[in-house]
């Protein structure tokens, strides 16, 4: 196609012609300015806990390790959103919807995921709901088989949640912090707690309709170890991650989503194990 | 900070918020895309003295842009600019038969995108969706105006070279659509 009517059709395809009609609720801005400043503090607060040296502890047994890689970033990620506290899901199971407010569907959500309850789960989101752009309670481009096989790989990855911390940027989301215990990432870089935040939408009837991908503040230890890692998984550990690929549906499932924890776990015990060495 | 940067910071808020939302919405989802607008607008606050007053949008789309290439750096790439056309699309008013026809032209030309460069697909969005001329976008991505229009240039003909012939730029063919959600 010609280049000016390839472009013609670019901007044909805006998916928001019109900003303002992007909003959804006109945010008071002496709030949201309260809000920015309260938040920026805070940022200002974890750069600062941040720059605190590692005790001794967390990092005797690792050497600060480099390099970055999608591969475990991802699954990295992937491991830290899941997780509340085991116990709660225990003692209560996974609540369902209608929720009042985003904040009990986010919740809900982390309860269901640490239960490894998928049935439940499922059950969280409206009709095309999506998290992490897949659609667990419907299909578009994601089977049911993958989708369970990544929400058994989440579920496995995470020890445990603390320090939930939320706050509404509409109506209808919320946006958590919790801090949350992954045991790879313990394996990998002798310590696997961080902060992380996830958005949590819910729509008219009170369910979920849009879970984000979760933000991780990694330190640099940590930063550093996944860099590591990444680069020697693909050189040791192949067929670890030909399998965690899998997950995400473009391929076939290579494996049951139990298998392809098992083969990324041997993996980081290995690296571990290397790194101890 | 002063009062003067509460009332310069709710001036920029209350004026370009939905341009710096829309600008998210158009690469991520809802919710990251409010996410990430809001710690546009915290990296605003932090560095009330790093822009231009008149001039601040190509300012926020800069940051808006390496905040999201960061998440993305971050997590997994699987965002597909389809899925989010096909979100927003549902909403849309058109007639049925239009919705099909356009979305099956978006799907094209995204596809066509997907197989540029990050920064040609980034001059591009700007250019045909943010409607930014070429001193804006130089701004935004940081480099020299002859860049930018060096770059928009190059990107629309590379754009043009992903999009098979055959494809009608004004009706494409749809395909069938699959129940329940759609194609990718």
């Amino acid at each position: 196609m010609k280049p000016d009517a390839a472009f013609t059709t670019l901007s044909d395809a805006n998916p928001i012609p019109d900003a303002a009609s992007f909003v959804e609720t006109g945010l008071v801005s002496a709030a949201f300015l309260s809000a920015t400043k309260e938040r920026s503090e805070r940022m200002e607060t974890l750069e600062r806990t941040e720059q605190t040296p590692t005790p001794a502890k967390k990092a005797s047994h690792w050497q600060p390790l480099v390099a970055v890689a999608a591969f475990v970033i991802v699954l990295i990620i992937g491991a830290g959103v899941v997780a509340v506290s085991r116990g709660s899901s225990d003692a209560a199971g996974t609540p369902a919807p209608p929720f009042d407010t985003p904040q009990a569907a986010g919740e809900a959500y982390l309860v269901s995921t640490v239960a490894n309850d998928f049935a439940a789960y499922q059950t969280l989101f409206a009709a095309g709901g999506t998290d992490w752009g897949v659609t667990p309670a419907g299909s578009t481009e994601t089977d049911a088989e993958h989708i369970e096989a990544r929400f058994a790989w989440i579920s496995a990855t995470v020890d445990s949640i603390d320090d939930i911390d939320c706050e509404p940027l509409s109506e209808t989301t919320v946006r958590c912090s919790f801090m949350a215990v992954d045991p790879v990432l313990d394996r990998i870089s002798g310590d696997g707690a961080a902060l992380y935040r996830q958005n949590f939408t819910i729509a008219d009837d009170g369910s979920l309709v849009s879970v984000s991908l979760p933000a991780p503040d990694f330190s640099e230890a940590q930063n550093e170890a996944l860099q590591r890692f990444n680069e020697w998984v693909p050189l040791n550990r192949p067929e670890a991650i030909e399998l965690f690929n899998t997950l995400w549906g473009s391929d076939p499932l290579g494996a049951s989503g139990e298998e392809i924890v098992a083969s990324l776990f041997d993996a980081a015990d290995d690296y571990a194990a290397l790194q101890q060495g | 900070m002063t009062p003067t940067a509460d009332v310069r910071f709710t001036r920029i808020y209350e004026t370009h918020y939905a341009d710096v939302m829309a600008y998210c919405g158009r690469r991520v989802n809802r919710a990251d895309a409010e996410d990430a607008t809001n710690e546009v607008f915290v990296v605003l606050w932090r560095r009330m003295d790093q822009f231009d007053d008149e001039m601040p949008l190509p300012w926020l789309y800069g940051v808006a842009y390496r905040t999201i290439a960061n998440r993305r750096r971050g997590a997994q790439r699987r965002f597909r600019l389809v899925e989010r056309l096909r979100g927003v699309r549902h909403r849309s008013a058109e007639a049925a038969e239009d919705v099909v026809v356009r979305r099956e032209r978006d799907r094209v030309v995204i596809d066509a995108m997907s197989r540029l460069s990050p920064t040609d697909q980034e001059v591009l969005r700007l250019a045909a969706w943010e409607e930014l001329s070429a001193p804006l976008i130089a701004e935004v991505m940081e480099c020299s105006v002859a860049a930018a229009e060096q770059r928009v240039h190059r990107a629309k003909k590379r754009l043009g070279r992903e999009i098979p012939d055959s494809v009608n730029p004004i009706v494409f063919a749809p395909l069938p659509i699959e129940e329940g959600g759609g194609h990718v």
